[in-house]
């Protein structure tokens, strides 16, 4: 055997077990919590009283937030005297199954639902964006996600996106707070255990905005966020934040296949 | 002249700076077969301030555990009850889980009540703090070692 072959073999080996592990660690990347048929929607860990409100469509407080939303989307204002509606065919048409597709990447950039709905706003209709969080903004992504009532979640999470994946995933997993307690701790080991009162879900988002009856009003994913960073005692993020819609997107991801639910109604 | 005046009051609001930061330090103990068998502070422990400590916000005990010993509708079932405690665990053992369950269950559920180190975001209003003060730590302590059956 020549002194060549020898290094030829070596590299190839290395090469290999690059392969190799580069799979492995592809395989982990995507190893769900929950396989397909046991995932689980928020509701199902709700009380019974809280699931029969969000179920009953006159007695869900959210369907304000959607109705406000409707009438928003028709509103005709601006220089252009236009509307989403005039752009999007009413309430039905091409928005449809949109929201299930949020966080997306648009121009190298991770954004949600609500900040698209922003930038469509500016950019088609010449008009400020909406703040972060405030009601007419939710109300009009309550309404973009009720019309997709029913569409299962799916994300994706391939090309571009994949790094955003990545950085989601890794939060997710990371021990934050004086209570040092990571989501998947709660929301993965010990779904359905109770902390004081509340039944632990699996965490999911196929229902935001969410109607939160502590707060009587609707909530974005990226609030949520905060209010369990609160409860771990770490430092939240503000709305909006790209690590939030990182978290989002991975959070999305592991309950693809959840159908949209919004308004979803909790405690 | 005044410049040395100046420096003299720059050197000792440093120093009181710095002494008033040290508060946050956390009193040394030792970890001795899974227990910490002597007491963080001169002063006994209160079971009666430790049973409002469990009870309160401040320990928040009551998220996690199951003590059937109080009345209260919501307890949570992250972790075991603590029905018995005091006859599972001596004292010191009892102490260990509190200041740091870490060093029997790296990935515990259960939060070092008595580490304010190597924590990642915490939450302004708690950074440098530990959750429970070490007198805290006592009077819970003594507290549970009452929880016999
Ligand atoms: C002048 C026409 C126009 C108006 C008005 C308009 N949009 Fe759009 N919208 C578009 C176009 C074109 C796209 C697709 C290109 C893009 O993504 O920017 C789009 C994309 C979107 C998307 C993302 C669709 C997807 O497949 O990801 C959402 C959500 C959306 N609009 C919501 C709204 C809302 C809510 C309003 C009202 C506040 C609105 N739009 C007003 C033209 C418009
Ligand atoms: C100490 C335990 C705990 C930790 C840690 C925690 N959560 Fe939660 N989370 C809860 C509880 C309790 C609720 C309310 C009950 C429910 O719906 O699960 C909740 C609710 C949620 C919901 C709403 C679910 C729904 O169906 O409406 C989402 C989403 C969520 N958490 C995501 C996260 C993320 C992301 C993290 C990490 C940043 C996290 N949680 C960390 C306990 C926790
Ligand atoms: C966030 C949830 C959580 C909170 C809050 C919590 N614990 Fe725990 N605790 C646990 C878990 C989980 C265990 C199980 C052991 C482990 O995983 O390390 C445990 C174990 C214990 C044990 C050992 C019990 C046994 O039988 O082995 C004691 C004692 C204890 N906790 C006391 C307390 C006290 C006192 C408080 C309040 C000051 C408290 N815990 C707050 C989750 C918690």
């Amino acid at each position: 055997m020549s002194f060549y072959n020898v290094i030829i073999f070596i590299l190839f080996l290395i090469y290999s077990l690059n392969v190799f592990s580069q799979e492995t660690l592809n395989n982990k990347l995507y190893e769900k919590p929950y396989a397909n048929n046991a995932l689980k929607s928020g509701k199902y860990f709700a009380r019974e009283e809280t699931r029969n409100i969000e179920l009953d469509e006159f007695e869900n407080p959210g369907m304000i937030w959607v109705e406000r939303g409707k009438d928003l989307f028709n509103l005709q204002d601006g220089e252009n005297n236009s509307s989403c509606a005039l752009c999007h065919k009413g309430d039905t048409n091409s928005l449809l199954g949109v929201a299930a597709s949020y966080p997306k990447v648009y121009k190298n950039q991770l954004i949600n639902l609500e900040q698209k709905i922003n930038m469509c706003r500016k950019n088609n209709m010449n008009l400020p964006k909406y703040k972060l969080e405030s009601n007419n903004l939710l109300s009009l992504s309550s309404f973009v996600s009720y019309i997709s009532k029913g569409v299962p979640m799916n994300v994706s999470v391939a090309g571009k996106a994949e790094k955003y994946f990545k950085k989601g995933k890794e939060i997710f997993y990371q021990r934050i707070g004086q209570m040092n307690l990571a989501c998947n701790q709660c929301h993965d080991e010990i779904a359905g255990s109770y902390l004081r009162a509340e039944k632990i879900s699996q965490g999911h988002i196929n229902g935001f905005p969410s109607y939160l009856m502590r707060w009587e009003g609707i909530a974005s994913v990226h609030r949520r966020f905060q209010f369990c960073n609160n409860q771990a005692r770490a430092q939240p993020l503000e709305i909006g934040h790209n690590d939030y819609n990182a978290l989002q997107l991975y959070v999305a991801w592991r309950g693809n296949g959840l159908p949209i639910e919004t308004p979803s109604v909790r405690r | 002249m005044y410049f040395k005046l100046f420096m003299i009051i720059l050197i000792n609001f440093c120093i009181f700076i710095y002494s008033a930061s040290a508060n946050n330090a956390l009193i040394n103990y030792q970890i001795i077969d899974y227990a910490i068998p002597l007491s963080l502070t001169s002063v006994s422990g209160n079971p009666e301030s430790g049973q409002k400590i469990v009870i309160s916000r401040e320990g928040n005990c009551l998220a996690c555990h199951q003590i059937p010993n109080i009345v209260d509708k919501f307890q949570g079932n992250i972790g075991p009850s603590l029905a018995g405690v005091g006859n599972r665990y001596t004292m010191g053992e009892l102490r260990l889980r509190l200041v740091d369950p870490y060093v029997i269950n790296s990935k515990s559920l259960m939060p070092a009540f008595y580490k304010n180190q190597n924590l990642i975001r915490v939450d302004k209003k708690y950074t440098g703090k530990s959750i429970l003060t070490a007198q805290q730590i006592e009077d819970v302590i003594s507290w549970l070692a009452t929880l016999k059956n």
